[in-house]
């Protein structure tokens, strides 16, 4: 018996041995994490750039925070700690507060973002959107902090200079403020991409396209003289209800001008049926690969063998980024319809609810979208280190440099930031008078909650990925296939999903007054 | 084996014919991973895929090895982890094992059901991250990728199974000669358990090599970030930004950026690799292991 129990005591004691070195490991390397962010490697932040605000609540008796910051990046950046080195350098008088960037692969953010928030971890700030990290569900779920009164009292500049439409776009289903847009393009104005060399030894006339069909005269000379080019390289999804006499948002149609506004299912309307009878026709007459079902569409892009394509945003001065997507060859852009307002949501920064100060976050959310200065430090990293200046303006980004994450639009305001090598000087303007000038959706602000029909949309989003990549890049027969589409979809509810939008839109012009 | 004629020799064939298509099937696909990281872009764009590529090329592994230091370091956490994660597993496992096999051990039974329990009702997701995170501290260090699949019940339950085959008169005689515990535990017990040792150490250190989930949950630092993750973010990344490109349209990401097909491929290889020599040692164990120590019946 004795040496039982002496057996039973090795047992637990190697195991409390283990845990305890763990604690131990644990230590030691927090030691050394906290070591390798104290070198505060440089402070050349720039000087010479125009410090705008103006309402920095800068006092003394904030007592010190560090604030936990969760953005999505596309690759992690080796030297992401002399950025955030530099940005606690230059935020700490203003704000007294130092921030921790935990950047996240934009693969793992969801999975991530979801755990964290489901554990209820204690952190700060956070990306969200309407594809990564769903901004609607998250905020039903409670994972946001209100900034209603946070934005009027730390940062009433910021939300002031942005359009109205912009911020009413930023709140949920429920009508609250859940988040900050970092205000960039929120325009759409969808329209082809021609690579310039081709347009020209093809002799496109960019005035006389106004519709996909437009475009056919084009594709075939493309294809007779250009065998191992890809005249047309079809993607999924290019179905754009405005294109094809509908109004309203993503997902919420009705025929323009409809005073009943009465909502439409769009996969079964006569325009799909026919816009994928187009796009199934060049498929057969060969001006779109025969893999276009299956072929990673950035693949061939890089690779400069597609001639034409559909983009759904084109952007003042985006010809540059796009140049740099399609294997260094020029491009022009044709725009196929009037720039609709789009929202802010594909990229927003929300507070968490766990956060202890969210007072604090929310100072520097509004410096980081205010002030030039945090803003290129937060996109760009550290002048010297991780680009070059070439004029006042204009940047090139060391690729090599340790920070090139590329993502300015995750971090704040982009028309406070520098451009980028080769774009023109009057991008941000422009940017800011497209935004401003953009049609706005009658029925902007209204957000559908997804809750009552969960299930059917679940099921249909399952549906529609099934037929998705085959049926919308027109790599099968539409006359075949969309019908079955569209029975699979009803079968799923598309039909009850339709009635609750129906029904919520009318509560929502009720509540406005139009109707 | 007795040949008994024609016909055996004729539903030999058909044996042996069955399983070259199974092994073929297993080994062809890899072939091809490594035939299309030898390919070049251009080659991969225009041609297709080949076992024989088509045009060779090795800038796929010229673009990794670019930046070796993060490959290097990749590969010392998930060496580091898969090692020390193997032994630690293996001893607590046996031990564990050894107690629950003791038909002199009072509470057998209750042990059992406990570890037998785990294996039916897991904590779920977002408390073990809690746990990890919040309780234990762990996150952000390399214990995170080592303990939590440290103790695996199954393990438990077959090593178990293996050690009660080993006749008690040997453990009881050894005590009469007058051997403490200890001593029977490593003189006798772990040096007759070792084909389950060595069957159960490959699969333990399989799944420290192949893990990737924990680090994703639980590491922000670059430094800490095991091969496998390495390979399943760029996948996962370059995936989730293609099948979004629509919503993120107004979004600019710089896709040139991204490695390209024979890239993946190369990493898929490199990542491997090592696995593919480890086994071979193990072999011998692995047969014996599986048939001896494996659940009787």
């Amino acid at each position: 018996m004795k040496k039982k129990a002496f057996l039973k005591l090795a047992l637990a004691s190697t195991l409390i041995l283990l845990l305890a070195s763990a604690c131990g490991g644990n230590n030691t390397n927090n030691e050394s994490a906290n070591s390798t962010n104290e070198p505060a490697t440089t402070t050349n932040t720039e000087t010479d750039s125009t410090n705008t605000s103006t309402d920095e609540p800068a006092k003394e008796e904030l007592p010190p925070v560090e604030l936990l910051y969760y953005i999505p990046q596309p690759e992690l950046q080796p030297d992401i700690a002399s950025v955030e080195a530099a940005v606690n350098d230059y935020i700490k008088p203003k704000i007294n507060a130092t921030v921790k960037l935990m950047s996240i692969p934009f693969g793992d953010y969801d999975q991530k973002m979801n755990t964290v928030v489901s554990a209820g971890e204690t952190f700060d700030m956070m990306w969200t959107s309407n594809w990564a990290f769903n901004y609607e569900t998250n905020s039903l779920k409670g994972a946001f902090k209100d900034l209603e009164q946070l934005v009027k009292d730390y940062a009433p500049d910021f939300i002031n200079s942005l359009p109205k439409a912009a911020v009413e776009g930023a709140r949920n289903s429920q009508g609250k403020l859940y988040a900050i847009p970092n205000y960039q393009i929120i325009a759409q104005g969808g329209g082809f991409v021609v690579q310039k060399e081709m347009a020209e030894k093809y002799g496109l006339d960019v005035s006389t396209i106004k519709t996909y069909k437009d475009l056919e005269p084009f594709l075939e000379k493309v294809k007779a003289g250009e065998p191992d080019k890809i005249a047309f390289g079809s993607r999924t999804n290019t179905f754009v209800p405005y294109m094809y006499g509908f109004d309203g948002l993503g997902g919420i149609e009705y025929r323009t001008g409809d005073p009943n506004y009465k909502l439409e299912n769009v996969l079964a309307s006569p325009e799909y049926l026919a816009h994928h009878q187009l796009l199934y026709d060049w498929f057969k007459k060969g001006y779109v690969n025969k893999d276009v079902a299956t072929a990673n569409f950035a693949d061939y892009q890089k690779a400069g063998k597609i001639v034409s394509f559909y983009e759904w945003t084109l952007k003042p001065g985006g010809e540059i980024e796009m140049k740099q997507n399609m294997g260094g060859k020029d491009v022009i852009f044709i725009p196929l319809y009037e720039p609709r307002f789009s929202g802010v949501q594909p990229t927003m920064t929300a507070i968490s609810n766990t956060s202890k100060n969210p007072e604090r976050a929310m100072m520097f959310l509004n410096l980081a979208n205010t002030d030039p200065v945090l803003f290129n430090l937060l996109a760009f990293g550290v002048e010297g280190k991780h680009y070059d200046k070439l004029d006042a303006s204009h940047i090139k980004v060391k690729t090599d440099g340790g920070y090139a994450p590329n993502v300015a639009w995750a971090m704040g305001n982009v028309t406070i930031g520098y451009l980028l090598e080769g774009q023109a000087d009057d991008t941000w303007p422009k940017t800011i008078e497209l935004n401003n000038s953009a049609m706005v959706p009658e029925i902007w602000g209204f957000q559908f909650n997804q809750e009552p029909v969960k299930t059917e949309l679940a099921n249909m989003d399952a549906v529609y990925k099934e037929y998705e990549a085959a049926v919308t890049t027109g790599a099968v027969d539409p006359n075949e296939y969309i019908p079955k589409l569209v029975d699979a979809m009803n079968k799923a509810g598309s039909e009850k999903v339709l009635a609750e939008k129906q029904k919520q839109l009318d509560e929502w012009l009720a509540s406005k007054g139009k109707k | 084996m007795i040949r008994t004629g024609k016909q055996s020799s004729f539903v030999e064939m058909w044996i042996n014919l069955l399983f070259i298509l199974v092994a073929l099937s297993m080994v062809v696909p890899f072939l091809l991973v490594i035939a299309i990281s030898l390919t070049s872009e251009e080659a991969i764009l225009t041609k297709g895929y080949h076992l024989i590529p088509p045009a060779f090329s090795t800038d796929a592994y010229r673009y990794i090895f670019k930046s070796p230091m993060i490959l290097i370091q990749a590969y010392w956490v998930t060496i580091l982890t898969t090692v020390i994660g193997t032994i630690a597993s293996l001893a607590l496992t046996s031990m564990t094992a050894y107690v629950v096999s003791r038909k002199d051990y009072r509470y057998v039974k209750p042990t059992t059901f406990y570890i037998f329990f785990t294996m039916l009702f897991s904590g779920g997701l977002v408390p073990s991250y809690i746990l990890i995170t919040q309780y234990l501290h762990l996150k952000d260090t390399i214990w995170a990728l080592i303990l939590p699949g440290m103790l695996s019940p199954f393990y438990i339950l077959i090593m178990k199974g293996f050690i009660g085959e080993i006749p008690k008169e040997l453990i009881e005689s050894s005590k009469v000669d007058g051997a403490s515990e200890w001593r029977i535990y490593f003189q006798m017990i772990l040096p007759l358990s070792k084909p389950a040792l060595a069957t159960l150490g490959l699969f333990i250190s399989f799944n420290y090599w192949n893990s990737w989930f924990p680090a994703l949950l639980y590491i922000n630092s670059e430094k800490l970030v095991p091969i496998q993750l390495l390979l399943t973010r760029m996948m996962n990344t370059i995936n989730f930004l293609t099948t979004s490109a629509q919503f993120m349209s107004g979004l600019s990401i710089d896709t040139s950026k991204f490695p390209n097909l024979s890239a993946r491929m190369a990493m898929t290889v490199l990542a491997a690799g090592p696995m593919m020599f480890v086994f071979p040692f193990f072999q011998k164990y692995f047969v014996k292991g599986l048939t001896v120590g494996s659940l009787k019946g």
